[in-house]
């Protein structure tokens, strides 16, 4: 069940804001109603949905070892296997592109679910859904405007060129594109980074209540909440230097303002920690 | 690896991975969580929460005749600058005690009281162990766990079965067993005798005193107060360990002399105490008053079944060498030992000028054996009582009239 009750899930609602933006916008929108004729699209779906349906009434656990295997990649690979026939006997990918968008789509939501409600999730597993949903939710909206500018429904390349990287640097041709969207995703980012920061600390203490007390009647979460809330505003005040040190490579090299000073700085950061706790 | 450790290296290569896919926003949503889990260990390093604990602990008993309840208090009092987590722990297996706050949050300057109250009804001392309080970061990633020394025990004494006759009833002085402390001393001096710890001054005998060679204080022996002792002994072999309902042999033996002993003194009689297995272990010669009740209770309480058989062989020499003048003419053997084959040899030479009853204690398995031996006890004028654990109030009852027999003869 949903946490309503708990402050933590609504200042996760905040972090998945600039993802909102990306994957809730009129161009993905355009994109998936042009998919409502595709049987691919929705055999995806279906299948996919089945699937979480029946994982959610325990069926999937309560089979065999061989059966689950079977069962599970079938119902999940099903999607994408159907529409592969249709590209060796016409040649036409949209079935595979549409089936594949479905797949993206389906991901993006169930990782924001757990950014959001994300029950038995610690931090680790928070930040990961977080960068799940955010790099899904690039490829949606850069595939989607992609394919509106060269004429397809949605462009799968540039989806993945979107998130291609430094693999440019060693040689791969990728043809990232500008997004229209891009100043509110930044803008969205800072509420995100705060949110999803203080959103991975509350799921880490809940995480750790619950192993050491699995009837869960004790409620540090709120107990501690202020500390939580100390540690976030540390967080975000000690990304200031971090902005400073972008400014300074960004002037010599700036192609690696992105790798290069938060590697160094939480590089720096986890060496003073080992040094600490080698004492 | 330390689990926080672990956990930063892997938020750092997710982050890395962030970064090489040119995601700025992710990458900083990563290293903001990097920077604030540093931040919560600096934290917890630099201002060190765990320094800053004041734990007392207390019982307000240590020492317990069961059944009896014990309320132990746990103060607990944080001195630090920031809220702590912890969770403060002890235990006491022997006593099936369990005291875990489990993890709480302590804000700086309150005082936590925690009470709890455990019912010892098991004889022995039970170790209570040190309080253990585990101190974690905020986010509960890594924790430094203090130990306080405060270990320690609570002596369950065995428990005691009441006689039937109070001592101060005229039935019972009547029976020459009421205290001499207690009912009052006629003035007719019957002799002198080594001074005992709890004598009334008032029988102390200054002129004996002054006469005796080494100048040892000597006591009179008042008319109206019994001359024999009764020595209790207690096989404390291997075979004190077998049950016998929810409890060993041992804890029936315990209960038993303890009953015994104690009703004695408190009537007058001066009661020793003796473990035994393949050779004396412990003696407690007859003796009267709180202190010697308090040591053989105390005795009773901590005795646990030694590694070795009861030998009657062993036994009936020693018993035999045992002086009147120090351990009385009454015995009571409590034995736990039932396969030895040369019990039937020995318990004739068991029969002497002296009293002597053997209880003998039994359990659904050897029964049968304790029978035989309880008839070849009867046909050598060896008065043997069978016991286990549903019998411990009826034996009580039939010691206490063999007592009244048995200071009567005297």
């Amino acid at each position: 069940m949903p946490q309503l009750g708990e402050l933590r899930t609504y200042i996760s609602a905040f972090a998945i804001l600039p993802i909102m933006v990306m994957i809730a916008n009129e161009v993905v929108l355009t994109t998936f109603i042009g998919y409502f004729s595709s049987i691919a699209f929705f055999t995806a779906f279906f299948l996919i949905g089945i699937y979480l349906f029946l994982k959610r009434i325990g069926f999937i656990g309560s089979l065999g070892d061989n059966s689950q295997i079977l069962l599970e990649s079938g119902m999940l690979v099903l999607p994408i296997i159907i529409p592969m026939f249709t590209i060796m006997t016409t040649g036409n990918p949209a079935d595979f592109v549409a089936a594949f968008l479905a797949y993206l789509l389906i991901g993006c939501v169930r990782s924001l679910w757990q950014v959001v409600f994300g029950p038995g999730v610690g931090a680790f597993g928070k930040v990961v859904y977080f960068f799940f949903a955010y790099m899904l939710g690039l490829m949606i909206y850069a595939g989607a405007l992609a394919g509106q500018n060269t004429g397809e429904m949605f462009s799968l390349l540039l989806a993945f060129d979107q998130i291609a990287g430094i693999a440019v640097y060693v040689g791969y041709e990728g043809h990232p594109i500008a997004l229209p969207l891009v100043n509110y995703v930044k803008l969205g980012m800072a509420f995100a980074i705060p949110a999803i920061t203080f959103s991975a600390l509350a799921a880490q203490v809940k995480l750790s209540e619950i192993r050491d007390d699995p009837s869960g009647k004790t409620q540090m979460v709120s107990s501690l909440r202020s500390a939580v809330a100390l540690l976030t505003l540390g967080s975000a005040l000690m990304l200031i230097p971090v902005y400073f040190l972008s400014l300074v490579v960004s002037a010599f090299a700036p192609s690696l303002v992105t790798v290069l000073p938060p590697v160094l700085v939480s590089g720096f950061i986890l060496l003073i920690l080992y040094f600490i706790e080698s004492d | 690896m330390k689990k926080h450790f672990r956990l930063l290296l892997g938020f750092f290569g997710l982050m890395s991975v962030c970064s090489l896919a040119l995601l700025p926003g992710a990458t900083l949503a990563m290293l903001s969580v990097i920077l604030a889990l540093s931040i919560n260990l600096f934290l917890f390093k630099f201002f060190k929460p765990f320094d800053n604990f004041e734990i007392i602990r207390h019982f307000d008993k240590y020492q317990v005749t069961p059944p009896d309840e014990v309320n132990t208090t746990l103060q607990i009092k944080y001195n630090g600058n920031l809220p702590a987590n912890a969770s403060v722990e002890f235990d006491c297996k022997s006593l099936g005690l369990n005291v875990n706050t489990g993890n709480v949050v302590f804000q700086p300057g309150q005082n936590y009281n925690i009470d709890r109250t455990f019912t010892a009804d098991r004889r022995g001392v039970h170790k209570i162990s040190n309080t253990k309080v585990i101190v974690k970061d905020w986010l509960l990633l890594s924790g430094i766990a203090l130990k306080s020394h405060d270990e320690s025990e609570i002596l369950v004494l065995p428990h005691i079965y009441p006689f039937g006759t109070p001592p101060q009833t005229s039935a019972a002085g009547l029976i020459g067993i009421a205290s001499a402390h207690k009912q009052g001393r006629s003035s007719e001096v019957w002799g002198i005798r080594d001074y005992q710890p709890g004598d009334d001054f008032k029988i102390i005998s200054w002129k004996a005193m002054a006469k005796s060679p080494e100048h040892k204080p000597k006591s009179k022996i008042m008319a109206g107060e019994e001359g024999q002792a009764i020595t209790v002994i207690v096989d404390i072999g291997k075979d004190m360990e077998l049950p016998n309902g929810d409890n060993s042999n041992l804890d029936i033996a315990a209960d038993i002399a303890a009953s015994l002993t104690y009703n004695f003194i408190k009537r007058g009689t001066r009661s020793g105490l003796i473990f035994f297995d393949t050779r004396t272990r412990t003696i407690l010669k007859p003796g009267r008053g709180e202190a010697h009740i308090d040591s053989l209770l105390r005795n009773l309480a901590k005795v646990r079944p030694s590694q070795d058989r009861f030998l009657i062989t062993n036994f009936t020499k020693t018993y035999l060498g045992f002086s009147p003048a120090e351990f009385g003419n009454s015995f009571i053997l409590i034995l736990g030992r039932t396969d030895d084959r040369l019990i039937e040899s020995y318990i004739s030479k068991l029969r002497s000028s002296r009293e002597l009853v053997i209880i003998l204690l039994y359990n659904e398995d050897n029964h049968k054996r304790a029978m035989q031996i309880k008839e070849y006890a009867e046909e050598n004028g060896i008065d043997l009582l069978l016991v286990d654990h549903l019998t411990v109030k009826d034996t009580i009852k039939k010691m206490e009239e063999w007592s009244y027999a048995t200071i009567r003869r005297t």
